[in-house]
């Protein structure tokens, strides 16, 4: 606190005090004082008792009743001439009474204002090392303090942004991760295709050679197992190529759950293991949205939940169901895929979003899907996250920004 | 008129206020079977204070306090006190006394100058036996008290009664109650300001005598 300013407030305050005190003293009880104890009451109360004791006289019957008035008018008479008497130290306690109770308004509103001056200062001080915790790179900051004052706001939006920028540096810390392993498969994709497409040639002029040649059956048979192999390593370079080059979403304003409907009035019969339900909320969730790239992630989900409702039954026959659910969470809306699946081993959780991590056996596929989908997300603004997955079933949580008028305007 | 004629009329002057503001004739001091008593009290009911104060039919206290001093300095203390009230209805002084010797008097005056006369010829013992024998040195304080204690409580009283804002009855009617339970801030600021309401002496002398004579 500054103590010169402290001092001219007080100052202040003291000689507005004494200037109230005196006025109310001379105008207000100085007045009435002096009001109480005129001599013209006292004179008037003289002559009233001179005349009770004249009137007593003329009338000799009544003068009971003359002296009766007479005594009462003498003790009223009595205790103005003692008030008088007392005058100056009546006056003086008054004046005692006013200033004491002066200074104890006094003392009160500057105890309450130091009392309130240090909780500030408490405050101020925990939100500079909120502050200096921040720009020190600390993440998820609690201060604690719900005031709804000026500070308390303050208090907010620094927690806020700790939150903002550990979801960002989050983001960026995965995106870039992502886009090592993006060049990666770049590069091997690259590299990849150029002996594959050679060897695909050339595995055509063998079959050509083969073709009619009765007596090189087993050859034409090995040239067809080599040609299917060779299939599937297309594929596989087909998807690290799909992987490295993830174009950017086209977003354009959707309803989020309008989207969704559509996908499961769309992909409904896709896959025969899944029923496909949609509770819609009732009102539209407007988004900024790729529809394709949505579509995308969805085909991803349910591909996954379909491969594991599989895996999890021993004749390969799981079935199941994926709900779609919606909501709105602070600025976004968001969509949970539910399935009833067998879930995602506690192990792998943590690392479900990491290119090539998979629970499938080698060769069944490459542990893209996930890693993909919430690139897609991210690319939106929004995110993808694992909300909860046990032997139950699984949830996964589609969130988009949510589309504002006003904002896009 | 020449300055230096100014300069004595001057003095002059001022010795004259100085007389005037000379207190009283000391009382007659007697060493005598009951104690120290003192007697041709000095002439105060003339001054004009007191004699307007006598007037006002409040009762005037004139009281004595006495310190004797033995040679080896052993000091014993006493007092004597005369209440005088004049009936404004009956236009009668009713003087009561009491002194060192607990014996109390209660007497009617029907004029100032019987009054005078009784207070003249009156006579207070101030300190008992066997303190008084062995006294040297008497210092006497008199203070004139401008109303009673009876009187003052009863103001008092009044005054918070004055000053409550619950108030009811006629301003002389007290009742006990008032000052028993404060049940405002009103009160409170009453019963605060009602302790300003004393007796301050409207007068007060001291003599110091000496036994074998007569000091001021």
């Amino acid at each position: 606190m500054n103590l010169r300013s402290a001092a001219v407030t007080v100052a202040g305050m003291l000689l507005a005090a004494g200037a109230v005190l005196w006025l109310f003293e001379r105008q207000i009880s100085g007045t009435w004082f002096r009001l109480g104890l005129q001599p013209e009451i006292v004179a008037a109360l003289e002559r009233s008792m001179a005349d009770q004791k004249a009137l007593a006289r003329l009338d000799p019957q009544a003068r009971e009743a003359y002296h009766a008035r007479f005594e009462a008018t003498q003790t009223l008479l009595n205790h103005l001439r003692i008030l008088q008497h007392n005058r100056k130290s009546i006056a003086r306690r008054w004046e005692a009474i006013l200033l004491a109770a002066v200074l104890a308004v006094l003392a009160a509103a500057g105890g309450a204002h130091l009392l309130r001056q240090s909780r500030l200062d408490a405050r101020i001080e925990r939100l500079r090392l909120a502050l200096v915790a921040l720009s020190a790179g600390q993440e998820e900051l609690t201060i604690g303090d719900r005031g709804r004052d000026t500070l308390g706001r303050i208090a907010g939006m620094i927690e806020e942004t700790s939150r903002a920028m550990a979801r960002d540096r989050k983001r960026l810390a995965y995106l870039r991760n992502l886009s090592v392993w993006q060049e990666t498969a770049r590069r091997h994709a690259h590299e990849m295709r150029t002996p594959l497409t050679a060897a695909r040639l050339e595995l055509a002029r063998v079959q050509r050679l083969l073709e009619g040649r009765e007596d090189l059956c087993d050859a034409r048979q090995a040239a067809g197992s080599v040609d299917e192999e060779l299939e599937r390593l297309g594929r596989f370079t087909q998807q690290f190529t799909s992987f490295a080059r993830l174009p950017q979403p086209r977003q354009a304003v959707h309803d989020l759950a309008g989207v969704a409907g559509e996908f499961v009035g769309t992909f409904a019969n896709a896959w025969s293991n899944l029923q496909l339900h949609c509770e819609p909320p009732g009102h539209p969730l407007p988004a900024a949205l790729d529809r394709d790239m949505l579509r995308q992630v969805l085909v991803n989900l349910c591909d996954n939940s379909s491969l594991a409702l599989r895996a999890g039954d021993s004749r390969g026959e799981g079935r199941g169901t994926v709900t779609l659910r919606f909501g709105e969470q602070g600025r976004g809306v968001f969509l949970d895929v539910t399935d009833d699946g067998p879930g995602i081993p506690p192990e792998i959780q943590p690392r479900v979003f990491e290119p090539y991590v998979t629970t499938r056996r080698v060769g069944e596929g490459m542990g893209l899907g996930l890693a993909i989908s919430k690139k897609i997300l991210l690319d939106h603004g929004g995110d993808l996250e694992l909300v909860r997955s046990s032997g139950a079933g699984t949830t996964f949580r589609l969130t988009f920004p949510r589309h504002v008028e006003d904002a896009a305007a | 008129m020449r300055a230096p004629a100014r300069w004595v009329l001057l003095l002059v002057a001022l010795a004259g206020r100085l007389e005037a503001a000379q207190p009283p004739a000391a009382p007659l001091v007697e060493v005598a079977r009951d104690g120290l008593a003192i007697s041709r009290l000095p002439a105060i009911l003339a001054e004009p204070l007191v004699r307007q104060q006598l007037a006002t039919g409040l009762t005037t206290s004139f009281v004595f306090t006495a310190t004797a001093r033995s040679a080896a300095g052993i000091k014993t203390k006493g007092a004597a006190r005369v209440d005088v009230r004049y009936e404004l209805w009956d236009e009668v002084y009713i003087v009561s006394r009491i002194d060192a010797t607990g014996k109390a008097a209660r007497v009617v005056l029907p004029t100032f100058e019987r009054l005078a006369e009784w207070w003249r010829d009156a006579r207070l013992v101030l300190v008992r036996p066997p303190a008084a024998a062995a006294a040297r040195l008497l210092e006497v304080r008199l203070g004139v008290l401008p109303f009673s204690q009876a009187e003052q409580l009863d103001t008092q009283r009044w005054f918070l009664q004055a000053l409550s804002a619950e108030k009811s009855g006629s301003a002389g009617a007290v009742s006990d109650a008032v000052e028993d339970q404060p049940e405002s801030f009103t009160q409170l600021i009453g019963i605060l300001l009602k302790g300003s309401i004393d007796r301050d002496p409207l007068l007060e002398f001291q003599w110091r005598l000496a036994l074998a004579g007569r000091t001021r």
